[in-house]
């Protein structure tokens, strides 16, 4: 688990390399200004994942009609076994996987797009566009959430008439729940391709048009390539929220009974800890769900690394 | 809270910032309670509860006595929270004297061995509370809880176009099924009513209804019966509504259901008796169009199911025990509560004294035909036998998953009962509970 | 790349502009959505047009809003400002001092303490939330303004950012005259290095604000009492009730524009300063 044993950071790593050391000063001064963090660092993070791990092997055994009280048991790994055998956490697994494969591609491209037409010359108002599509990422996720969802209700919201299909329906409302992050998130990421595609040299692009290069190939083999590393780390960050993927379809539940309590594993975890009342099941699902993400966040920066160094 | 116009005044610089959160923390680590203080030598009493007006039934009994002084935190709706925040500090160690627990999860809170037995204490009362509610705080023969309320479910329906169009009112549930069909061609666009597969509580009360309880203690095992005759009964029949497309499929509550309702695009609501109110509320321009009746049974053998309902138990840890019970008793049997509880909703009592009081106070006037008291005090005889098992609240969310395809033709309702209790079982058996599956013996 | 040359078009302007219609629309229809359902009352969505203003409504939600439960929502969005705005910039000041002091200083355990920071990016809320909720539950703080605001303070990927703007802004020699002039560590932090680091310690700031005020998770759990959640969790809470009380529905519409409107009015003005931290943010 990369939270014990960091075997590989992410790209941020890479700039870690040491600062100029010879003027560094050897005294403790620099302790007291790291102390307030590290204190933050050991007590809301370090400590309850280590709880969590804790937890995680124990549950509660009762008896008889159950009414005399709990007795804590060890178990090993028992709550593991139960969570990876339960269908319900496979189901949120495929859930996110689906919404990731959905709302990654159309979010990511979407920003790209936008990002190349803003940097492209022929654009007016730039400006405007930009912040346009970017006020989405204002708007806290719940209320996204809750406007939205009042947008699929079938008979108050438009959009089941628009597109003839009820959005809250057991086959839509996943591309329904992914619509609702892409729409807060692809201003967002625009922005930040944006900003990054202002660092290719002009140069190289002006050459490249000399040579008779249009638009879409300069933005191609030119602007693209350049920003790959900014690329990555989006990725690296979307897919972690979409692993963690709980607000909207919490929002959504109130509204449809097709998200079911289990939705998206952390929906499950939540509905372990705080309906079931199974906090060794909670602790083992959110263990596992924290290894999924390192090991995911490891595989992107590694496939990363291997293309930007070829 | 008392400090935000100082806030407000303050302004948002910077350090004033800092100096508010400051002192917001402070209020938050003293806990968040009531302002008044206790008059010297009172015993101070703790309650956790989410009842709506709860603060103003604690500020009546307050001022109504110097011996007892409660301090109420309002927490967040059973699931919401409620009954994890409960659960956990029972667990911790510091729970507070009174916990709100509603009939469908005594069993599981007491799981936690965190409530105290009341059987002596209540003994007395047993013939002042109806039956169903006194069966609701003693699922093993022990009384846990003090009843407050109960729910019974009803049928209120569009009294005007049933008349109009001559569709008598359904006293079964085949009559049921035919005057959904009479509605359905009066209005190809019109329903019956809807029924939410999203609300495991709705379709628990409609399976009480049908008289095979999902639950019975027997000496030290619970008898397991999810996919008892009764309720593939109710779930079979629901099922062929669905399938022909009989009965609508909205969320109670939604804006497409008020909608629906108000528009002629829903007939009737199978509901409990907490609607009462809300209807009035939240399509006051109905009024003199809806009737109250109880539901329609099986084959006219009288029976109504409940959905939900309130008691309240005592911390087995409490410091108090006595001067909590003695704020409950209050609580579920002075008749001055119903008559606070009348000015912002309609109260349906346990203890029977009090609901007549709260029938008393009852204003009236929205629905059409019987008295609404009259119909509800009718159901809730009607209300046979039931237990709700240690994982009541949880089965909830799995039947809502579970029936969640049924509408897309995924799964039937049968089935996904046959499912249910399986993995019910299951997951009692996992817990080390003795578990026997199907009926009483 | 202000001359319009028109080899370099990649497509026409008018489809360049078209796309760029569609997605301003995209973006800004559901936001039109809220102000329009703002102005109904409860009657008036079934018998509305989505986009259509209702009978002006508006006022009567707006004092229905703020009438609901003793004004609780103004509490809530007190709480709000405090959690983010107090979380943002206490937390900002943390994240500055440790991004400096691992950068500009060094202390044993740093390269620990750096990578330790850089896996705390990547641990889910989910995994902390039950432990914190069951240790706060242990502590006697669950349902206390510091149970919430101490775990929101905690943001690594900010000491992250400071570090890169303490390496890239403060320039060695800048520190090395100070110490000649006799000025201790701290004092050099606060008097020297951190006015330079501004603009980087802003966008922390800035960054940890919009978390903190989109938070969800970590105050759903840790929270019970109305009386201290921030604006979301009160309305996601009222959204629940939806379904037996009808009657909230424009409490949750009214209070949501309420809640959005000076986060988007605030986006709008600090707009240059955004662009400015996001791009540091994203490109190292």
């Amino acid at each position: 688990m990369s939270v014990l044993a960091p075997e590989r950071t992410p790209v941020l790593e890479e700039r870690s390399a040491e600062p100029a050391v010879r003027t560094r000063r050897k005294d403790f001064a620099g302790l007291v200004l790291a102390i307030p963090f590290l204190v933050l660092l050991v007590g809301t993070v370090l400590v309850p994942v280590l709880y969590a791990l804790y937890l995680s092997l124990f549950t509660e055994r009762l008896s008889g009609l159950g009414f005399s009280g709990p007795e804590h048991v060890f178990v090993w790994l028992g709550n593991y076994v139960s969570v990876v055998a339960d269908k319900a956490f496979h189901a949120g697994l495929g859930n996110v996987a689906l919404f990731a494969l959905v709302h990654i591609p159309s979010m990511l491209i979407g920003a790209l797009v936008l990002a190349l037409l803003l940097d492209s010359a022929v654009v007016r108002l730039r400006r405007m566009w930009s912040l346009a599509v970017f006020v989405p990422y204002a708007v806290p996720v719940v209320i996204g959430g809750l406007i939205w969802a009042y947008l699929y209700s079938p008979t108050i919201g438009p959009i089941k008439n628009l597109l003839g299909i009820d959005p809250l329906s057991d086959t839509a409302v996943l591309p329904s729940i992914a619509n609702i992050a892409t729409w807060q998130w692809v201003g967002y990421n625009m922005i930040i391709f944006y900003t990054a595609l202002q660092a290719v040299p002009k140069e190289i692009v002006e050459a490249a048009r000399a040579d008779g290069a249009g638009g879409l190939r300069t933005a191609w083999s030119i602007k693209i390539p350049v920003i790959r590393p900014t690329i990555f780390v989006a990725v690296v960050f979307t897919v972690i929220g979409s692993l963690q993927l709980f607000t909207e379809p919490m929002v959504l539940r109130g509204f449809t009974g097709t998200v079911t309590s289990t939705w998206t594993p952390s929906m499950y975890v939540y509905e372990a800890a705080f309906v079931a009342g199974d906090n060794g099941r909670a602790a083992a699902a959110s263990v596992l769900l924290a290894v999924i993400c390192a090991v995911l966040s490891a595989v992107v920066m590694r496939f990363s690394t291997r293309r930007s160094s070829r | 809270m008392e400090l935000s116009p100082a806030l407000r005044a303050r302004g948002l610089s910077r350090r004033g910032f800092l100096r508010a959160t400051a002192a917001l923390g402070a209020a938050g680590l003293a806990g968040g309670c009531s302002a008044t203080a206790a008059p010297p030598g009172a015993t101070k009493v703790t309650i956790w509860s989410w009842l709506t007006g709860m603060d103003k039934y604690v500020a009546a009994f307050n001022g109504a006595q110097k011996d007892v002084f409660v301090e109420l935190r309002v927490i967040a709706a059973g699931l919401s929270g409620g009954y994890a925040q409960q659960t956990n500090a029972i667990r911790a160690h510091n729970a507070p004297d009174v916990l709100h627990v509603e009939y469908q999860g005594l069993p599981q809170i007491l799981l936690t061995g965190g409530l105290r037995d009341l059987t002596a204490d209540m003994a007395d009362l047993e013939s002042q509370y109806s039956p169903a509610a006194w069966r609701g705080v003693r699922p093993d023969g022990r009384t846990w809880g003090v009843p407050m309320d109960l729910a019974p479910m009803v049928f209120y329906y569009r009294k005007d176009l049933f008349d109009q169009h001559g569709i008598a009112l359904p006293r079964t549930w085949d009559e049921f099924r035919a005057a959904a069909a009479a509605v359905k061609q009066v209005d190809p666009q019109a329903r019956i009513c809807s029924f939410p597969l999203n609300d495991g509580s709705f379709f628990a009360g409609m399976s009480w209804q049908a008289g095979d309880p999902w639950w019975t203690a027997q000496g030290d095992t619970w008898a397991v019966d999810i996919a008892g005759e009764g309720t593939l009964r109710t779930g079979t029949f629901w099922q062929s509504m669905i399938s022909e497309n009989l009965v609508a499929g909205v969320v109670h509550g939604t804006q497409d259901w008020i909608a629906g309702m108000h528009d002629g695009k829903l007939w009737g609501l199978l509901g409990a008796s907490w609607s009462v109110g809300t209807l009035g509320r939240s399509i006051p321009k109905d009024t003199g169009r809806w009737a109250v009746a109880t539901m329609p049974t099986w084959n006219g053998k009288p029976s109504n199911g409940v959905q939900g309902g309130t008691a309240f138990g005592i911390s087995a840890e409490s410091k108090a025990p006595e001067a909590a019970m003695t704020f409950l008793r209050w609580l579920s049997t002075n008749p001055d509560v119903p008559k606070i509880g009348s000015t912002f909703t309609t109260p349906f009592p346990a203890h029977l004294p009090n609901r007549a009081v709260a029938r008393q106070a009852y204003k009236g006037g929205y629905f059409i035909g019987d008295p609404v008291y009259d119909v509800l005090d009718e159901a809730a005889k009607r209300v046979p036998d039931w237990t709700w098992g240690p994982n009541a609240l949880r089965l909830f969310s799995t039947i809502s998953d579970s029936f969640g395809p049924v509408r897309g033709g995924g799964t039937t309702l049968p089935d996904a009962l046959r499912k249910i209790q399986q993995s019910a079982v299951a997951d009692m058996r996992a817990k080390g509970l003795s578990v026997r599956e199907g009926k009483s013996a | 790349m202000s001359v319009v040359d028109s080899k370099s078009r990649w497509v026409s302007v008018p489809a360049v502009h078209v796309i760029l219609v569609v997605a301003a629309l995209y973006s800004l229809l559901p936001l039109v959505w809220l102000v329009t359902s703002s102005t109904k009352s409860l009657g008036d969505f079934s018998t509305t047009g989505a986009f259509e203003f209702g009978d002006w409504n508006l006022w009567a939600n707006v004092k229905a809003l703020f009438a609901q439960e003793n004004g609780i929502f103004w509490q809530w969005l007190l709480n709000s400002v405090l959690y983010a705005g107090g979380g943002a910039v206490l937390g900002a000041l943390i994240c500055a001092a440790c991004g400096y002091a691992i950068a500009k200083t060094s202390f044993p355990g740093r390269k620990l303490l750096f990578a330790l920071t850089l896996t705390g990016v990547l641990v889910p809320t989910t995994v902390l939330a039950l432990p914190m909720y069951l240790l706060a539950s242990e502590l006697r703080v669950v349902d206390t303004f510091w149970a919430v605001f101490i775990p929101l303070l905690t943001n690594p990927f900010g000491v992250y950012l400071a570090r890169v703007y303490a390496d890239a802004s403060v320039p060695d020699e800048v520190l090395e005259a100070a110490r000649v002039d006799g000025a201790g560590q701290l004092r050099t932090f606060f008097t020297v290095a951190l006015p330079m680091m501004r603009p980087g310690v802003v966008t922390v700031l800035l960054f940890q604000f919009i978390g903190i005020w989109n938070n969800f998770f970590l105050p759903l759990v840790l929270l019970t009492d109305p009386k201290l959640f921030p604006v979301s969790l009160g309305l996601f809470q009222w959204s629940t009730r939806q379904n037996q009380f009808p009657q909230y529905t424009p409490l949750v519409i009214t209070g949501s524009l309420l809640a959005v409107l000076p986060l988007v009015v605030a986006f709008l003005v600090l707009n240059r300063q955004w662009r400015k931290g996001l791009a540091a943010g994203s490109v190292k």
